[in-house]
């Protein structure tokens, strides 16, 4: 009986240890197997010291990895971006991890958003977005030169309507703005939106009206930066307003740039890839693209 | 003549006792165990470690309170601290866990009367507890470290299959346990091994665990997701928490042992397969050896055991 | 085959590897004859006799010297030849009983006889004479309970098979074994008598297969006899070999692994055509019927934690302590001293130091037993049911258990508590240490008691 004890304990043991033979035995020749099919392997640690954002890099077989930072709107979103040899097209993009809003902002995740950057060349940006947005040229106290600016979305949005802002600068002070949405057939949401054949709410703003209080809002302070634009594309910021603002935003950023004489290129992107925000979750996707053009950028810096 | 004691015969007994018995339970666990802190890192064996002492401690002040024999040194509730750590994620909050421990322990097992009296699983009771008050707390599996040196948090295999995506682990991944899930349950060649061990010992009912298995992957193949006969064998099998299921929780003494045991081990097998097929719980385990537990007493009235010398009324 | 050595009854435990009978199985039995006997005028439970001597009477070796008074007892004999010494009332396992010390005085050797060492023709011997052979002799169960022999066979039932119990299946007991390897003639003769008296059409000698000494030494005997064709009787006997199993050897038990038939609630093994029978009856039917002398000397197996464990033929009335002094007394301090095998003996002492008493050999002591005390207290059950896959009966002794705790006769009724037993498998096997097998015991004779008072009240 004691015999059956011990040996029982001894046979467990023994097949115990077997078993995680079997396991490390099998991880090591799936790591094998790994390493011939493209998966990354690591050749050479990278820098990434001073780098912002940037967690680590790394120089593998078939090009390189950067897994890198960036702010979303939950929270950090962690990537893992691959590139190829040359550190120009990026071959994979991975989220690692992610606190975004479920179904909504957490979908960059997802392969359907992250598999439009495969073959990709970098950098990459949103429609509307400015590549260079990320320097962050302060406008405060720049001096806008007089005259009329005009700024126009590079396409049509999801309903066919394509965002336009128009701004005259008087005296280094914005005078006026003025938002418009132009359809495929050349009707203007204001005057659709006015007619009653585009409506948002029942007994809200009408878009006419809330694109007037947001033009009349920059006018008033001067400045972009008083909108905190949500996820969705949204601001608390003007009583009334309930549309995205996104499209505004960046469009009249592009009209102060111009004032500013602040060169912009992002209407001509020679280089770079156009992709395709998760819908309705602009801020998460600009986060996704941003945290890319940064591997892209720290690359580039090293290489 | 000194005044005998009356000592009550038979004057052998079995070596076997509850305390060996469930000793022998919790030593069987222990190659899962390792193969938790393996894939899951030493956090696992912290949280190993709290569940059994949080179950015996409340054990021992409970019974201590009650004024009854104290029995918590017979391992019953190392045994349910640690199916309990195995059934949730490696990335369960600490204080989820104690919750757990001392609901399954006070609540499901105490105050029914301890050891025998339980009407349902106290582990598994525990992990609905959870499931029930803090989802997020045991939905936030965790890829193994093997696979990633970074906690990175996924949906466990059957929960992705269900949600219409394709596994991204190979079988022999699942079967080893190289996959995100519970922390005693990824690896089931392990708890294959401890269950090897049980069956050598003749401590557990190999048939009912069988029959439950093979229930739940009979019925899930048949009822495929694409109709008649397209399940997925193997992802059913190893995907989720099936033979951690079958063969621990549903063995549990109270409820196999009786007369109807393979019945009883069928309808949950039935049931776990219609979760699993039916409804928006990927496993379908909890619910169905529940379920059938509390079913078992009186399954075991259907099924009439034969007396010596009493003859059949019927025939 | 293997469907075979499956099936036999149902329930059952295997109590031990065999070590314990392995202790005194290969030691040939030793004749003891002791100063003085003190015979017990109550042999088994219920067979009282009356006392048919005095002090300072002369007896003689097998002279008759008690009466059966009660319906359990069996004429009572003189087991050595001297002087009634004293007739008094002696404590026995916590109840008095009026016992004759007799001075042995005699001759104690003993011939073998003619029919201990070759098959003998049984013609002379009709029917009515074995009969009363085995009442005169004062025959009685020599395994369990001590039920009068002659009561078996003088039944108005038919019987169609006798079954010859070699099965021995207590741990540590070995006095049949021994018994059947050194007296295989006494024995094939003696159930030649028995299958005469019973009238059965077949005897079937049931050993269990670790034993196959026995067996083979057995089966070499008859088939000798069988060809020599000198007693008409051995072609109706048959030796079966049975997996080993406790409690094989239990009567109802028996019947069902060897015949598959099942004696009927209430009932007694001649109500399915059957008698059983010990292998040690059957010599004592031997020597009484063929050799003139009653039953007076039984094999004692003294075993257990003892310094020389042995097997003794000893006459009736022997003292235990006697016997455990001739085998250099007990081993361990901590001790419990059992009258019969581990399983269903009752124990007779604990923590013996050798001073006291202890008890005296009846015709049906079959082992006097020492084993270390263990007690471990009873913990919760977790309803492994491991009492009910054991249980020959087929009952839920921890159902019972349950039930009869919390007074419910009722419930015990009806969970057919009165079916038990006593074989003990509930509380051996029961890993929470239960006392099943006392409370299931107590619970039968419960039941019983009520069902005696409702036949009552309906008469």
């Amino acid at each position: 009986m004691k015999n059956k004890n011990i040996r029982g304990i001894l046979a467990l043991a023994v097949v115990t240890a077997l078993s995680f033979g079997v396991i490390l035995g099998s991880k090591a020749l799936a790591q094998d197997t790994e390493g011939e099919s493209a998966e990354a392997k690591i050749t050479e640690e990278l820098d990434t010291k001073g780098a912002e954002n940037i967690e680590s890099a790394s120089k593998t077989k078939d090009g390189y990895l950067v897994s890198v930072k960036t702010k979303g709107y939950g929270g950090d979103i962690f990537m893992n971006v691959s590139f190829d040899k040359e550190g120009k097209k990026i071959t994979k993009v991975e989220v690692t991890e992610q606190k975004e809003t479920e179904n909504l902002g957490a979908k960059i995740a997802e392969s359907e958003f992250l598999s439009q950057f495969e073959g990709a060349e970098a950098p990459v940006y949103l429609p509307g977005m400015s590549l260079e947005e990320k320097e962050e040229i302060s406008l405060e106290g720049m001096t806008l030169a007089d005259g009329d600016y005009e700024a126009k979305a590079d396409g049509p949005d999801n309903n066919g309507f394509t965002d336009q802002v128009t701004m005259t600068v008087k005296d280094g002070k914005i005078t006026a703005v003025n938002w418009e949405s132009v359809g495929e057939d050349g009707s203007k949401k204001s005057v659709l939106s006015q007619n009653g054949e585009y409506v948002m709410t029942e007994d809200g703003l009408t878009w006419k009206e809330q694109a007037e209080a947001l033009s009349a809002a920059l006018i008033e302070n001067q400045s972009l930066s008083f909108l905190n634009v949500n996820e969705q594309g949204k601001t608390d910021a003007v009583s009334g307003v309930s549309i995205a603002v996104g499209g505004f935003v960046s469009l009249a950023d592009q009209c102060l740039n111009q004032a500013a004489g602040v060169e912009t290129e992002t209407q001509e992107p020679q280089n770079g890839t156009q992709v395709d925000a998760v819908a309705g979750a602009t801020i998460s996707s600009t986060a996704a693209v941003e945290g890319i053009n940064d591997a892209y950028e720290f690359l580039q810096s090293v290489k | 003549m000194s005044e005998a004691r009356v000592i009550n015969g038979p004057h052998i007994r079995a070596e076997k006792t509850t305390r060996a018995v469930m000793m022998d339970v919790a030593i069987s666990l222990v190659p899962a165990l390792l193969g938790a802190i393996y894939y899951f890192g030493i956090r696992a064996l912290y949280l190993a470690g709290l569940s059994v002492a949080v179950c015996v401690l409340t054990e021992y002040i409970w019974q201590k309170l009650a004024k009854k024999p104290v029995t918590a040194g017979d391992f019953s509730a190392v045994v349910t601290g640690l199916l309990l750590v195995f059934n949730m994620p490696v990335t369960v909050p600490v204080w989820v866990l104690v919750a757990a421990d001392v609901f399954s322990i006070l609540l499901v097992k105490q105050m029914f009367g301890g050891l025998g009296n339980n009407f349902v699983n106290p582990a598994l009771m525990g992990r609905l507890l959870v499931m029930v008050a803090w989802p997020q707390a045991v939905m936030e599996y965790v890829v193994p470290k093997t696979v990633s040196v970074d906690t990175v948090s996924a949906a466990t295999v059957l929960g992705s299959v269900k949600g219409g995506n394709t596994p991204e682990y190979s079988y022999l991944q699942m079967f080893l346990g190289e996959m995100p899930g519970a922390m005693g349950e990824t690896s089931k060649l392990l708890l294959l091994v401890g269950f090897g061990y049980l069956c050598y010992k003749g401590v557990v009912n190999a048939e009912a665990a069988f029959t439950y298995i093979a229930t739940v992957t009979v019925l899930t193949f048949i009822f495929g997701p694409e109709g008649l006969f397209t399940g997925d064998i193997l992802l059913n099998l190893f995907g989720g928490g099936l033979i951690m299921g079958g063969c621990y929780m549903l063995t549990d003494y109270v409820f196999v042992s009786r007369r109807g045991k393979l019945l009883y081990a069928a309808i949950a097998g039935v049931i776990t397969a219609a979760i699993r097929i039916f409804s928006v719980y990927p496993e379908g385990i909890c619910f169905g050896i529940l379920t059938a537990n509390c079913m078992a007493g009186m399954l075991s009235l259907l099924y009439k055991k034969h007396v010596y010398g009493i003859r059949k009324i019927k025939a | 085959m293997w469907k075979n050595k499956k099936s036999g009854f149902t329930g059952g435990i295997h109590p031990t590897d065999g070590y314990d009978k392995a202790m005194t199985m290969n030691l040939p039995v030793r004749e003891y004859w002791p100063e003085t006997v003190t015979i017990l005028t109550q042999q088994s439970f219920g067979g009282k006799c009356t006392l048919l001597v005095k002090p300072g009477d002369k007896v003689i070796k097998g002279s008759q010297i008690g009466k059966p008074e009660a319906f359990m007892a069996a004429p009572l004999h003189a087991s050595v030849s001297g002087e009634v010494l004293d007739v008094k009332e002696i404590r026995q396992q916590n109840r008095m009983v009026l016992s004759c010390i007799i001075k042995n005085e005699g001759e104690n050797r003993r011939e073998a006889q003619k029919y201990e060492t070759e098959m003998v023709s049984l013609e002379a011997y009709s029917k009515e004479v074995i009969l009363a052979g085995i009442r005169d002799g004062g025959l009685t169960g020599m395994g369990g309970a001590g039920f009068p022999t002659h009561k078996k066979y003088e039944t108005d039932k038919s019987i169609d098979s006798l079954l010859i119990n070699g099965a021995e299946c207590e741990p540590f007991l070995t006095c049949d074994y021994r018994l059947m390897l050194e007296q295989g003639y006494g024995i094939l003769n003696g159930i030649c008598l028995l299958l005469k008296a019973s009238g059965a059409r077949k005897a079937y000698l049931c050993i269990e297969d670790n034993k196959p000494e026995a067996i083979s030494s057995l089966r070499r005997i008859l088939e000798a006899a069988k060809q020599n064709g000198e007693t008409e009787e051995t072609k109706k006997l048959e030796i079966r070999e049975l997996p080993a199993k406790y409690p094989q050897g239990g009567e109802r038990q028996l019947i069902q692994a060897v015949l598959g038939r099942e004696v009927p609630q209430g009932g007694l093994p001649a109500d399915v055509g059957v008698i059983v029978s010990n292998v040690g009856t059957a010599k004592a039917a031997a020597d009484m019927v063929l050799g003139g002398m009653p039953l007076i000397q039984r094999i004692v197996t003294v075993t257990g934690c003892v310094k020389e464990p042995g097997n003794y033929l000893v006459p009736l009335g022997t003292s235990a302590k006697e016997l455990l002094a001739l085998c250099g007394g007990v081993t361990v301090e901590k001790n419990r001293i059992i009258a019969g095998g581990p399983m269903t003996g009752p124990c007779v002492a604990s923590d013996w130091t050798g001073e006291e008493e202890l008890f005296y050999v009846t015709k049906n002591t079959c082992g006097i037993l020492v084993l270390p005390d263990s007690r471990q207290e009873e913990s919760p059950c977790m309803r492994c049911c491991g009492c009910e896959n054991v249980c020959p009966a087929g009952l839920t002794p921890y159902a019972i258990d349950f039930a009869f705790r919390e007074e419910d006769y009722d419930l015990c009724e009806s969970l057919y508590a009165s079916e038990c037993i006593a074989c003990g498998c509930c509380s051996y096997t029961c890993p929470a240490k239960r006392e099943l097998s006392v409370s299931t015991r107590m619970a039968r004779d419960m039941v019983k008691q009520r069902m005696r008072e409702r036949a009552v009240q309906k008469a």
